[in-house]
Formats: structure tokens, C-alpha cells, sequence
């Protein structure tokens, strides 16, 4: 397949979110689905590489007023509009105290010029195993919140990955929010791998929160980047997680086989298998020493 | 360098829209295909060839532009994108009379070499400056911005010593003393 030219796509720009929901309603009855554009930092980068698929685009940044941003809701819970950038919510001071792992994924994402543009929604959808962003977000247990012409769902992030590259919605339908429910500062970890720290995908990486109660981890959720085809929890990890009290041989041992149970990571242009899966036990036994109360 | 894919086949092409923005201080209206590239509009329609295209996919930096205030890679925005916005090129950073003072700083601490990259470091260090960070932000906020001659002692020279100086005017502090500016 020759490349797409980028004089030859089309792109619709609505300046109401009920105009573009019928856009996409419309597209979807037609056959011929509108993919969305946020930041565009995936999708330029595709189509400046030849590798664009679609012809058929439908610009969000006429919706600003109604999906750019972020908010508070009473109970502590973050609500972060579909157009929210990263460098938008990294202005907040409230946002690295509540959630550090996210806004520590925000800043490492990319170098400035990608934080100002980037999404948190535009990363969720892309899907991508090697995402900043969304690992922290499904490690806070985030929901996203989906809008169509006639319905509005919402989805937890857990369940929103059906597939490489590929998720639950469906192409009539918007990501319009994220919500991450509150969560202690204090059981958050973020780590990524990379060639440098910014401007770099990741190889491997972990976002973890870890409760500790009367010196032992009660709960866990353990996410794994560029593990897997998908960004995912490891449970048969965060299962042996729970009763550790601290880091000793026999511990490391036991978590090391429940990650093997859940990982299986491959070689591929970006790293090795086995140095994903060392680097990464390596990364939840520094989760354990650094969030331990 | 150019990785695009900037030929044209008409018979594909689609039709061309309205856009709208300010750049540089004065109002703009294009009539574009909206999936072109900022980046190709500002070079080959606007006669804008300050901003210079490295990569085409974000990594280095040298096609930054300040969209409403924000440095952003021209070279990922379609131009439909650029609606309502303010656009300020490196064109436009200047004064009629004066270089801005990011331009005046990397005169005087030889922070160019080639030249692809310098557009977009003044951008991002003009950027810094408006944002009044301080030079111990240099290496974190510059680092979408990447040069392949200079080893990046006299860029980080050249923007700390633009950063140094509030009131505008170029520090005469001699290389490697500015704050922040040593490798060594």
C-alpha cells in the first residue's frame, strides 16, 4: 500500500460535542469510521512515516470548552477531559499530590513540546503496550467514560484493552472524560526504562501502588509496560505481594516466579525479553522498599 | 532530511478549508488541505523557512513553534489544528531594531554551530524565558530539542545566560560561568 499523502485526508473540525458525536454516528452507519485527533502525537507521527491507515479524521480541538481540562469532584476523585494535556494537568500543584505516579508518567512522557500537546485520553486510546500514562491511570483504577450519539457508558481501564492495539469502544463512540478515584500518595511507584528519560519509549516499565498495614502489603495493583501486547496487571503478583513484609532472598524468589507467571516478555526492536523481565523485578522490588511505611 | 511524504497526488487530494490564526502578530487566513503539516505551511505557503524540520516525528525538536504560548513540534500539527490559535514563529521573536534576548545570548556564547537546531532551541528558550524559569530548568525543559554539533555546553551556556537576565538585557558573564552552564 503506497503512503497516504497529507494533502489527501480529510478532516472534519466540529465546534459542538453533539455535532461531533453525529459526525461519528454518521461515519460508523456509512462503513467508513472517523478516527479522532487530539494532540497528534501518534497519529502525525504515523502519517509523517507513511504508515497512516485512515483517510478520515474528525479534529477535537474545536471542543475545548467542553472536553479540555481537568477538574476536582468533592470526594477527591480527578475528572480529566478528554483534551487535557499533560502539561496542563503538571500545572497543578493539587495533581502531583494526589497522584504522583500519574504526573511523574505526564513528565516523562515526552519532552516539552509533547507535554503541551499530548493527551491522557489520546494515550489510553492508542493503546500502545509501551504507554506512560495509562499504566499509571489503570494502576489508579481510572474509568473511562464513553459518549455517543444516543448512549454514554463508562468502562473501568481494566477492561478497556481487548487486544493489541485495540479496545472497547466503539467507532461511534468518544472517550469524553477519565476519573481516577482518590488513592494515598504514599502507595504510588512509577518507573520507566528507556534509552534516556525523555524523548524515549519505554522498554520496560512498572507503576504499582502498594497498602501497607502494620508493616505488611495488604493490597496491590501492579501494572506492566511494554510487557505484554497490552498494558496490564500482573495478579499472580500483586497475589504474592500481599503478606510480604520486606525483601529477602525467598521473597524475591516467590515474586520473581508469580511475575514469570504473568509475563512473558518478548524481543523485539526496543529491547530483550530477559532483560525486561529482570529489569522489571527488579523495579517491584523497589516498589516494596520505597512506598514500605 | 525530509522523511514527509509532501507529494501530491491531485486526483486524491481533498478540498481545501478556511483557517484562521494569528502568527506572529498579525492575522492570517489560509485556505489548506487540513491534514497538512504546520510545519510545510509555515516553510512553503507563509515564506517562513526560520522553522526547519529535522525528524518529522518529534524527537528533536527543531521545527518548535509557540502555539498560544506553548512550544509544540510543527512538524506534528495538521493545520486545521492551528484555528483561533496564536502562532509565534523564531521569525517572529525579534524586535524591528533588537534581537530578542535569547538571540542576542547565543551570539555571544557561540550557541550555534550548524544551525537546523538553533530555531527551535530560541523558541524553547524564548519559551523558558516568558515562563521566567531558572537556569537549573535548562537540561530538563531542553531536552526535546536535540543538536548533533555542539555537545551542548555552549547552548546551555548561551540559555542561561538569556535566563539570567530579567530585565532583557544579554549577560556578559563569559562562557561557562553562567549559572547552571558548566559541563565540566
Amino acid at each position: 500500500m503506497s503512503a497516504i499523502a497529507h494533502s489527501a485526508v480529510a478532516v472534519t473540525r466540529p465546534t459542538a460535542l453533539s455535532a461531533a458525536l453525529a459526525q461519528l454516528a454518521d461515519a460508523h452507519v456509512r462503513g467508513a469510521p472517523l478516527r479522532a485527533l487530539a494532540g497528534c502525537t501518534d497519529v502525525l507521527v504515523e502519517a509523517n512515516h507513511g504508515g497512516l491507515k485512515h483517510r478520515s479524521f474528525i479534529d477535537l480541538s474545536g471542543l475545548k470548552s467542553e472536553l479540555g481540562g481537568h477538574s476536582w469532584l468533592p470526594d477527591g476523585t480527578l475528572r480529566i477531559g478528554a483534551l487535557c494535556t499533560y502539561s496542563a494537568l503538571l500545572a497543578d500543584p493539587r495533581a502531583h499530590e494526589a497522584f504522583p505516579m500519574l504526573t511523574q508518567a505526564a513528565g516523562l512522557v515526552g519532552a516539552t513540546q509533547i507535554q503541551a500537546r499530548g493527551t491522557f485520553a489520546g494515550n489510553v486510546e492508542n493503546a500502545s503496550p509501551a504507554a506512560d500514562a495509562a499504566p499509571a491511570l489503570l494502576a489508579l483504577d481510572a474509568v473511562v467514560h464513553l459518549q455517543s450519539a444516543s448512549s454514554a457508558r463508562t468502562v473501568p481501564l481494566s477492561q478497556y484493552y481487548t487486544g493489541y492495539r485495540a479496545t472497547a469502544r466503539r467507532p461511534d463512540e468518544l472517550i469524553v472524560a477519565l476519573e481516577v478515584p482518590p488513592a494515598p500518595a504514599g502507595e504510588q511507584f512509577f518507573r520507566k526504562v528507556g534509552t534516556r528519560a525523555f524523548q524515549a519509549i519505554t522498554k520496560v516499565g512498572i507503576s504499582a501502588r502498594l497498602r501497607w498495614h502494620e508493616g505488611a502489603i495488604v493490597d496491590a495493583r501492579v501494572v506492566a509496560t511494554s510487557m505484554a501486547a497490552t498494558i496490564c496487571r500482573a495478579t499472580h503478583l500483586e497475589n504474592a505481594l500481599r503478606g510480604v513484609r520486606g525483601v529477602d532472598g525467598a521473597t524475591s524468589q516467590a515474586l520473581r516466579r508469580a511475575q514469570d507467571a504473568d509475563l512473558r516478555p518478548i524481543d523485539d526492536v526496543r529491547s530483550q525479553g530477559d532483560y525486561r523481565a529482570e529489569v522489571f523485578h527488579r523495579m517491584v522490588l523497589q516498589a516494596v522498599r520505597e512506598t514500605r511505611a | 532530511m525530509t522523511v514527509s511524504h509532501a507529494h501530491t497526488h491531485l486526483a486524491d487530494a481533498v478540498p481545501s478549508q478556511e483557517v484562521r490564526f494569528t502568527l506572529n502578530g498579525a492575522p492570517q487566513k489560509l485556505s489548506v488541505r487540513p491534514f497538512r503539516r504546520l510545519l510545510d505551511v509555515l516553510r512553503t505557503d507563509l515564506d517562513l523557512p526560520g522553522t526547519k524540520e529535522g525528524c518529522g516525528e518529534g524527537e528533536c525538536g527543531a521545527c518548535s513553534v509557540l502555539i498560544d504560548g506553548e512550544p509544540i513540534n510543527a512538524c506534528l500539527v495538521p493545520v486545521i489544528q492551528c484555528e483561533g490559535t496564536t502562532i509565534v514563529t523564531v521569525e517572529g521573536l525579534a524586535g524591528h531594531d533588537a534581537l530578542h534576548p535569547v538571540q542576542q545570548a547565543f551570539m555571544q556564547h557561540g550557541g550555534a554551530q550548524c544551525g537546523i537546531c538553533t530555531p527551535g532551541m530560541v523558541v524553547t528558550a524564548a519559551w523558558m524565558r516568558d515562563q521566567k524559569l531558572g537556569p537549573e530548568a535548562i537540561r530538563e525543559k531542553l531536552a526535546g530539542n536535540i543538536c548533533r554539533c555542539t555537545g551542548y555546553s555552549a547552548i546551555v551556556n548561551s540559555v542561561a545566560a538569556a535566563l539570567g537576565t530579567p530585565d532583557g538585557t544579554p549577560d556578559s558573564t563569559p562562557d561557562g560561568a553562567a549559572p547552571g552552564g558548566s559541563d565540566a
